[in-house]
């Protein structure tokens, strides 16, 4: 998967708004990290089982969630841990992944099969962008909940509404943004999926389909 | 350039570049690949809190 590990990002940051959404961002990529720092000083085959096979994610995943408990001295480290951990059912659907060692390697392996791959991560992008606008929607509403649950004079009454007014128009830039987030990540998805599919050149093989 | 300069540039450097530029087209390729959505992501949250 390559966008789609983002809009896992973007979900998790709805569930827990107070973890920076760039260290939920490196961990849901994490695996793709680590495979790029494998291929110091050059590209080597062989290197996937240390990267993305299920037990070198479950140690990535601790890892990961140990340096943010320890550096970010604030709770979160279990959402880092989750996206850590959800790269490798992610890539099962796009890729073909190892489960331990170098074989077997199992997958839809959806990036030979582009549209369905573009469809899968767009539903990912677009359900992971409303859950985030909600969250974001929420957060935005929560203090003015605060002030009419105590109102007191007319003056704020006064300021009451004018808050509100500013928040709606806040609340609509937000939107926009997310928005332009949406598109982006789609158009980055269609990019990938344009160009990736045609660089090794093989066709759509499914582990399933090796199946006898 | 003399003749044993042109062997050396020949023989040894120029494969040498070729090996190494196509390595770091590919390992910088998977790191901008990566970079791309994290960089959208990171400019997202900063225009949400505000930050330009």
């Amino acid at each position: 998967m390559y966008v789609g590990h983002a809009a896992i990002a973007l979900a998790l940051k709805s569930r827990s708004p107070r973890v920076p959404l760039l260290a939920l961002t490196l961990a849901c990529y994490g695996p793709d990290w680590v495979d790029a720092a494998l291929m110091i000083p050059h590209p080597r085959a062989g290197m996937a089982p240390w990267s993305h096979s299920l037990p070198a994610v479950a140690i990535g995943a601790l890892a990961a969630g140990a340096v943010y408990a320890l550096f970010a001295q604030q709770p979160g480290a279990t959402a880092l841990i989750v996206g850590w951990l959800l790269h490798w059912p992610a890539d099962f659907l796009t890729g073909l992944k190892p489960l331990v060692g170098l074989a077997p390697l199992v997958g839809l392996d959806l990036y030979h099969a582009p549209v369905a791959d573009f469809a899968l991560e767009t539903a990912c992008i677009v359900a992971a962008c409303v859950l985030f606008s909600r969250s974001v929607a929420r957060a935005g509403v929560r203090p003015l909940e605060q002030i009419l649950r105590d109102p007191r004079d007319n003056d704020k009454q006064i300021l009451r509404s004018a808050q509100d007014d500013k928040r709606r128009f806040a609340q609509d830039d937000k939107r926009r943004v997310i928005v332009a987030l949406c598109i982006a990540m789609i158009l980055l998805q269609l990019g990938f999926d344009v160009v990736v599919p045609r660089m090794d050149g093989l066709r759509w093989n499914p582990s399933l389909a090796d199946a006898r | 350039m003399t003749l044993p300069g042109a062997v050396v540039v020949g023989e040894l450097i120029a494969p040498a570049l070729l090996v190494a530029s196509r390595y770091a087209v590919r390992w910088y390729g998977v790191v901008f690949a990566l970079l791309l959505p994290t960089c959208l992501l990171a400019l997202a949250e900063a225009r949400l809190h505000g930050r330009r």
